[in-house]
């Protein structure tokens, strides 16, 4: 299962920002979208590189091990 | 590198200079089709049956040549993720007009499964990732850019890639929100027939603040789901609010790096994956299982058998281009006319039966086999600008051959309509060929149907049935199902269209 938390606390904080208020006018559906977009990159991106940082770690690792326990093509 | 217009191995696209050749399709007129008018890059227009992309000079010199020169062409197309495509030839105005590989049949994000909405909005999602690291971006992500090559979709709109620009949020954010993950959360969450609901009756998807509406409170607690669908809600009512409300440009709201970009598709990555929808309890889903239908397995055997032997002498006789099995189920026979080669649609009503038929259709790679959702009393009609941007159901036919197994006493039971008029559709939806069941009033499936209403059909016999369908078709071959007491044909249509 994923680990939501980091997630989950990087939009909490976005949350707080945004109150919930409901609006009865015609709405533009596009509105709001841009906005939305440079709040969450910001929340979203310190997560995201570290998750990055520690899948290229993990993948180097594991290529790490697997170049040392490839079996040798020549059974040697 | 650039496809071959035969499909076969990719080769080096080469360079065609201007005006060296004469274009045979400068000389046509090229009406773009009723769905193609908002992307000022180019149209998509038909000649001679089949379906042509004519590119404007400043796309062709511009969004157009980086996609084909940064590389990511030949990477969509390596991951099967793009349409192939061959360039035909320049225009004299320095337009240049492609051949996409040429799809048999187009279908709509209404008529998916839950499934194959998922995929659409994955595979929208890794184009868009291999964009940006070629410098580019999907300006759009319309959920009917994708369409379905049997069970493997794929992006079909070549224009839709755009160079990139620093600091730019994702254009396409609003509309991937609204084509993909609003549907599928409310498919997910609340049920899974208000997906092609909405869908059909909101040509542009679902907006943000009426997901918010219909997901329940708990979804709130759903980071992602959060993230994308309630928090840009709330921004919808707050800038709606305000005085002069509108969306703000991004040079007024701020930048969006690349990694905020990545780190916001990596997000909705996790959203759409997060969600899921399991199809069971309902009739159709169960249909052929225990006590679904009262076929033994040798009946059912001798069906297949003779559903088989009916369509292999259709193929025979005309060829089998494309085949609709209306009521399909799950498809299981729907695959007899695939193994034939014809491209074969599977109708059903039933979300369940049609999630399973994908999946099924998925896992064996299915290239000619598609599963997609139906409701025969009332068919996809023509929707979007001017009626023509969607086809209806018949307006995307007539297939060469149609299948109605078990589906007539449905139709003229079940919802009333005179066998006349069955006839009459199924007459429109095939130009030739019709393999229909017959199953008679004594059987426990049409008992099934009288038991809770009056039994105001005193012309459903088997003989009132062939009465209505002379009319349109012919009788070409008439069987008896072993060991149950309904009866299969195979009609030729007395009048085929050209």
């Amino acid at each position: 299962m994923r680990n939501t938390f980091p997630y989950a606390a990087a939009v909490a904080v976005l949350a707080l920002a945004v109150e919930q208020r409901p609006a009865h006018a015609y709405l533009d559906p596009g509105t709001g979208s841009y906005a939305a977009q440079v709040l969450l990159a910001g929340a979203l991106v310190g997560v995201f590189s570290l998750k990055s940082a520690f899948s290229r770690l993990v993948m180097r690792l594991r290529g790490g091990i697997g170049r040392h326990t490839a079996p040798n093509p020549d059974g040697e | 590198m650039t496809p071959t217009l035969d499909g076969t191995a990719p080769q080096r696209a080469v360079p065609v200079p201007a005006f060296a050749a004469p274009n045979p399709l400068a000389e046509f007129p090229s009406e773009p089709l009723g769905s193609s008018f908002r992307d000022p890059a180019g149209y998509v227009f038909r000649r001679g049956g089949e379906v042509f992309r004519r590119v404007s000079p400043e796309c062709a010199a511009g969004d157009y040549r980086r996609l084909m020169d940064s590389g990511l062409y030949d990477d969509l197309i390596g991951a099967g993720l793009l349409l192939p495509h061959g360039e035909v030839g320049p225009s004299p105005d320095g337009s240049l007009v492609l051949r996409p590989e040429q799809l048999g049949f187009v279908s709509y994000p209404y008529e998916w499964s839950f499934s194959q909405l998922k995929d659409a909005a994955l595979l929208t999602l890794e184009a868009q990732r291999r964009a940006l690291s070629c410098g580019m971006s999907l300006k759009d992500a319309s959920a009917y850019n994708v369409q379905f090559r049997g069970s493997r979709p794929v992006l079909i709109d070549t224009l839709s890639f755009e160079a990139y620009r620093e600091g730019e949020p994702w254009p396409a954010y609003r509309q991937f929100c609204q084509h993909f993950l609003a549907p599928l959360a409310l498919m997910s969450h609340v049920d899974v027939r208000l997906g092609p609901d909405l869908l059909r009756s909101r040509i542009d998807g679902v907006p943000a603040d009426l997901a918010a509406r219909l997901l329940p409170w708990k979804t709130r607690l759903k980071p992602h789901l959060y993230a994308h669908l309630h928090l840009p809600a709330g921004f919808q009512r707050k800038a709606g609010a305000a005085p002069g409300g509108g969306e703000a440009r991004p040079s007024e709201t701020g930048a969006v790096g690349r990694n905020g970009l990545c780190a916001i598709l990596d997000s909705l990555d996790s959203a759409v994956r997060s969600l899921e929808w399991r199809p069971a309890g309902t009739v159709w889903g169960d249909y052929y299982g225990p006590g679904g239908t009262n076929y033994t397995a040798e009946a059912m055997f001798d069906k297949e058998r003779l559903v088989a032997e009916f369509l292999a002498y259709a193929a025979a006789t005309t060829q089998l281009g494309l085949v609709w099995d209306l009521g399909a189920n799950d498809g299981r026979f729907s695959r007899l006319a695939a193994e034939l080669g014809a491209l074969t649609v599977a109708w059903d009503i039933d979300p369940a039966a049609v999630e399973k038929g994908y999946r099924e259709a998925r896992r064996r790679g299915d290239t000619r086999l598609l599963p997609l959702l139906q409701d025969l009393s009332s068919p996809s009609p023509d929707l979007g600008w001017a009626l023509a941007e969607r086809d209806s159901l018949l307006g995307r036919g007539p297939a060469d051959c149609v299948m109605a197994l078990a589906l007539v006493h449905h139709l003229a039971i079940g919802n009333n309509v005179p066998l006349g008029r069955v006839s009459a559709f199924l007459a429109a939806a095939s130009r030739r060929w019709l393999v229909v069941e017959w199953v008679p009033r004594e059987d426990s499936q049409t008992k099934r149907l009288l038991a809770h209403r009056p039994d105001v059909f005193p012309g459903y016999t088997q003989e009132g049935f062939e009465a209505a369908f002379a009319a349109d078709w012919s009788v070409e071959k008439r069987q008896p199902i072993p060991g149950t007491e309904r009866t299969l044909y195979l009609l030729r249509r007395r009048r085929v269209d050209a």
